[in-house]
């Protein structure tokens, strides 16, 4: 698969040469797929926040480069706004952001920045509230007379509707209930399905990003970890969880189920999975004690 | 980025000063205060660096962080430095140098004298000299909350005019507590609306002013939400006011206090003294 | 064992100044937690979970029914306000954002502020505020400033706070929302020491299923009533109601849920990890 976006060999260090130096990215290299929803994960700390200001150039790296459909978004530094407008940021609590005096103002700011007709901005506008399924008559409201979750998903039009190219969103669930996170990750996964768009989502829930994403990059001490499908990833949670990094809660339950001589096999990350591999291995231990003498072939089939 | 102001910043530490008592440090740097003002000569202006140096060396704070918390007031530096040399002097003295620029059907004469130098580098010392030493003896070395119980207490007499002390105390308290915070919040609304495509470093005045204005509207919003929370978290902390408080730290005057106290009396009568003495013969 | 709080029939609504909700927040509540014990109280954003809290904490004064605090009824006519300051020790309070309720520059000095408020004499502040931070694992951090340390510290310099006040009941009002895993770790576990070993009452109100599970106890409440109340067991074994009002059970729970509706002979509503490991090796080894 073709990758839209793609890091080379970036480092990024804080407070360089003072005592309070941290190194936040040390020669991180990875690419992200185009028309594919990657989860970022890593604790707090790892450089995920660093990673998705340095993918909008609101940082700069300060070795190594990142590339936007081949071509480096630092090859016109005084045109790094225009970057900006192809890869849509939305920041954790989002809702911050919102200022003007209606909803549909509010969403209109960056296209209007962005020096469309009145015409376009509105039809943005739409298209964004109907992707963030915000209802049309909540559009003339004041934006602070919204409820949390509406707040959120208006934020997160407020970036839609510049049809970015890759959408990067830093824990667009936070503090959210199940309803609330379903709604926001589950509207997220339609745009990505209709427009075909390339998402990027941090998050510090294992579970929604089991549930929600295509492929994960798991981030530890400031380096790529792990990368790959979610299969492919998920499918490591032992070494996952040794390095500390968080795993699904019912990945780490099967692990536990592992330990103590379960042999589950399978994708063992969401709770229908280790269900099925759970049954699966009942099923064998069955076949293989009510038929002692085939038990070699149950085990294989 | 503005994470990086250190002015108004409070450094945990032990040196002497650390340990002085926040209301000596008070009116210690009221006295220095005093002196900056009162020094007229070029002699007076020398011990005034001197001494602001060896307080540096006292609170162990490195130089480096002493001078980046002059970066902020560079500018006024400069701006008070040039119209000292250009637009002060006395006539009656020759020019150190003069130019004629024609404007339109007048010429402007710049001219810059001694005199003018001379005071445009004594300002700077003095602005200088004064951002150091408050910040030494009353930010960087006293945490702003000890600050305001010194406040508190020296002021503890105004009580009897009914002027509401321990109120004032308690704004400075908080506001202290969530200026870092504040400028933190800052900082991320305006990511947050650059990533939106504002601009608020290119434009006319009038256009950057304008940009402004998505960021302080959150800011506003978030900042009276805080102030609402903060004032339901104080009253289910049992809070009513000054009435019946007791305090975690008591201040108490040491001996190095009352040394301090004497010391700059000194300084600041040797002020005076050199003042009437000028010995270099030059001054203000 | 007395009942510390006692709610009748509470009912509440928000005055709106355009009227488009007048939905009332609570319409009928009633929910006592005994003396020392951990109640989880759980429900989705705009259930009417955190105004119980404001009335619980006399910030708000319920429309209509009766609260009763440590034998002291909160809404008689007769409570004045140094009776609700009194109350108010008792019942300590977290809120869910860790930046909105420190007051102090440094640490120590936050958490001796309620009980300098209290006017508890010097040498006993400084005994109370180092036996808290203590408490909380935060004794290192008594000389620095809040706003350098992570939610998770925070939060608990929030409880230390709270614990130097000697209250016989903390509420927690979304008090982990806005953390990351470790700092709602963190915090869930200084809640049940808190609970387990200095017997303090505790009443989580969450949205989070798993945090529920370390309760005693949990009020599910929903559209302003309380919707199921009882053991964790109890509750999670109702896993169809719960996902009829948009909450989710422990992902533990929802596997057994699966594997019973699959034929398996599996009891319902295990919440604890280590029970359900328990439980399913055990099935598999008779197998």
């Amino acid at each position: 698969m073709e990758n839209i976006l793609e890091i080379k060999d970036v480092s990024y260090v804080y407070g360089g040469g003072t005592p309070f130096e941290m190194v936040a990215l040390n020669h991180v290299s990875v690419g992200f797929e185009k028309g594919k929803i990657t989860g970022v994960i890593g604790h707090t700390g790892s450089g995920k926040s660093t990673l998705v200001q340095l993918l909008n150039g609101l940082l700069r790296p300060q070795s190594g480069e990142i590339l936007l459909n081949g071509e480096s978004i630092w090859a016109k530094p005084k045109e790094i706004q225009k970057i900006r407008y192809r890869v849509g940021l939305v920041m954790q609590y989002p809702e911050y952001q919102l200022f003007d005096e209606t909803v549909r103002a509010d969403i209109g700011y960056a296209p209007r920045n962005m020096g469309l007709s009145p015409e376009e901005v509105e039809a943005r506008v739409k298209e964004a509230a109907a992707f963030v399924r915000l209802d049309e008559e909540l559009l003339d409201q004041s934006p602070f007379a919204l409820s949390g979750g509406q707040k959120r998903r208006a934020a997160i039009a407020g970036i839609i509707a510049m049809r970015p190219e890759v959408l990067v969103l830093d824990e667009p669930a936070a503090g959210l209930d199940p309803l609330g996170r379903s709604d926001i990750l589950g509207g997220l996964r339609e745009y990505q399905r209709s427009c075909n768009a390339t998402v990027i989502l941090v998050s510090h829930s294992m579970e929604d990003m089991a549930q929600y994403c295509d492929r994960i990059v798991a981030l530890n001490h400031a380096e790529v970890f792990l990368t790959g499908t979610v299969d492919e990833v998920f499918s490591r949670s032992k070494e996952l969880a040794e390095v500390g990094l968080d795993i699904p809660h019912i990945a780490r339950f099967a692990l536990a189920l592992q330990k103590r001589g379960v042999p589950l096999e399978g994708s063992l990350y969401t709770v229908s999975g280790v269900a099925e591999a759970y049954m699966r291995a009942l099923q064998r231990k069955k076949a293989a004690s009510t038929a002692p003498q085939s038990a070699g072939e149950g085990d294989h089939a | 980025m503005l994470k990086d102001i250190t002015l108004g910043q409070y450094f945990p530490g032990n040196s002497v000063i650390h340990r002085m008592d926040p209301r000596a440090k008070l009116i210690v740097a009221i006295l220095y205060i005093v002196a900056i003002f009162c020094a007229q000569n070029i002699i007076g202006f020398a011990a005034l660096l001197a001494v602001s140096f060896l307080l540096i060396l006292l609170s162990r704070i490195s130089i480096i962080t002493i001078l980046r918390g002059l970066k902020p007031i560079l500018f006024v530096l400069v701006f008070t430095a040039l119209i000292n040399i250009f637009l002060t002097g006395d006539a009656s003295e020759a020019p150190l140098w003069q130019a004629e620029i024609p404007i339109f059907s007048l010429v402007w004469r710049p001219t810059i004298y001694r005199i003018g130098v001379l005071r445009a580098v004594l300002t700077s010392v003095r602005v200088v000299v004064l951002i150091m030493v408050t910040s030494i003896f009353l930010t960087y070395t006293t945490s702003p909350i000890t600050l305001t119980d010194a406040i508190e207490e020296l002021l503890a007499p105004l009580k009897l005019l009914h002027v509401p002390v321990h109120d004032f105390a308690m704004m400075m308290t908080i506001a202290l507590r969530f200026i870092p915070t504040l400028i933190e919040e800052t900082d991320k609304i305006m990511n947050a609306q650059k990533a939106r495509g504002a601009d608020f470093a290119n434009g006319s005045l009038v256009k950057r002013a304008k940009a402004l204005i998505p960021v302080l509207v959150p800011l506003f919003v978030s900042a009276f939400k805080r102030a609402e929370d903060l004032a339901i978290a104080m009253e289910c902390r049992c809070y009513r006011g000054g009435k019946g408080r007791t305090k975690l730290h008591k201040l108490q005057y040491h001996a190095r206090d009352f040394v301090a106290l004497v010391l700059m009396c000194l300084f600041l009568a040797s002020i005076f003294y050199i003042n009437y003495l000028n010995p270099l013969g030059i001054s203000l | 064992m007395n009942n510390f709080i006692e709610t009748e029939h509470l009912a509440f609504s928000y005055e709106e100044e355009n009227d488009r909700q007048q939905q009332p927040a609570l319409e009928d509540v009633s929910i006592n937690v005994r003396d020392g014990e951990y109640v989880a109280i759980l429900g989705h954003n705009g259930s009417g979970k955190s105004t119980f809290a404001k009335l619980l904490n006399m910030i708000l004064a319920p429309d209509s029914g009766r609260i009763h605090i440590a034998g002291r009824e909160v809404t008689a006519p007769d409570f004045t306000e140094d009776d609700m300051f009194d109350l108010r020790r008792e019942v300590g309070m977290v809120f869910q954002n860790p930046d909105n309720q420190l007051v102090a520059t440094i640490v120590e000095e936050d958490v001796a502020f309620g009980p300098e408020n209290l006017g508890v004499p010097r040498e006993e502040l400084r005994r109370r505020v180092d036996e808290a931070l203590a408490m909380v694992g935060m004794s290192e951090y008594a000389l620095h400033a809040p706003h350098r340390l992570s939610g998770g510290q925070k939060q608990r310099i929030a409880i230390a706070g709270m614990i130097a006040m000697m209250p016989k009941c903390v509420i927690f009002d979304e008090a982990t929302a806005m953390l990351d895993p470790l700092g709602r770790r963190e915090v869930l576990k200084t809640m049940d020491m808190l609970n387990r070993e200095k017997h303090i009452a505790i009443l989580n109100i969450t949205h989070y299923m798993d945090e529920a599970a370390h309760a005693d106890r949990i009020v599910v409440v929903n559209d302003g009533r309380v919707y199921m109340d009882g053991t964790p067991s109890e509750v999670f074994s109702r896993i169809d109601e719960l996902h009829a009002i948009g909450l989710e059970a422990p992902q533990t729970t929802e596997l057994i849920d699966i594997l019973r509706q699959k034929g398996c002979s599996l009891p319902a509503g295990y919440a604890e990890d280590e029970a359900c490991v328990d439980l399913l090796v055990r099935l598999y080894e008779e197998a």
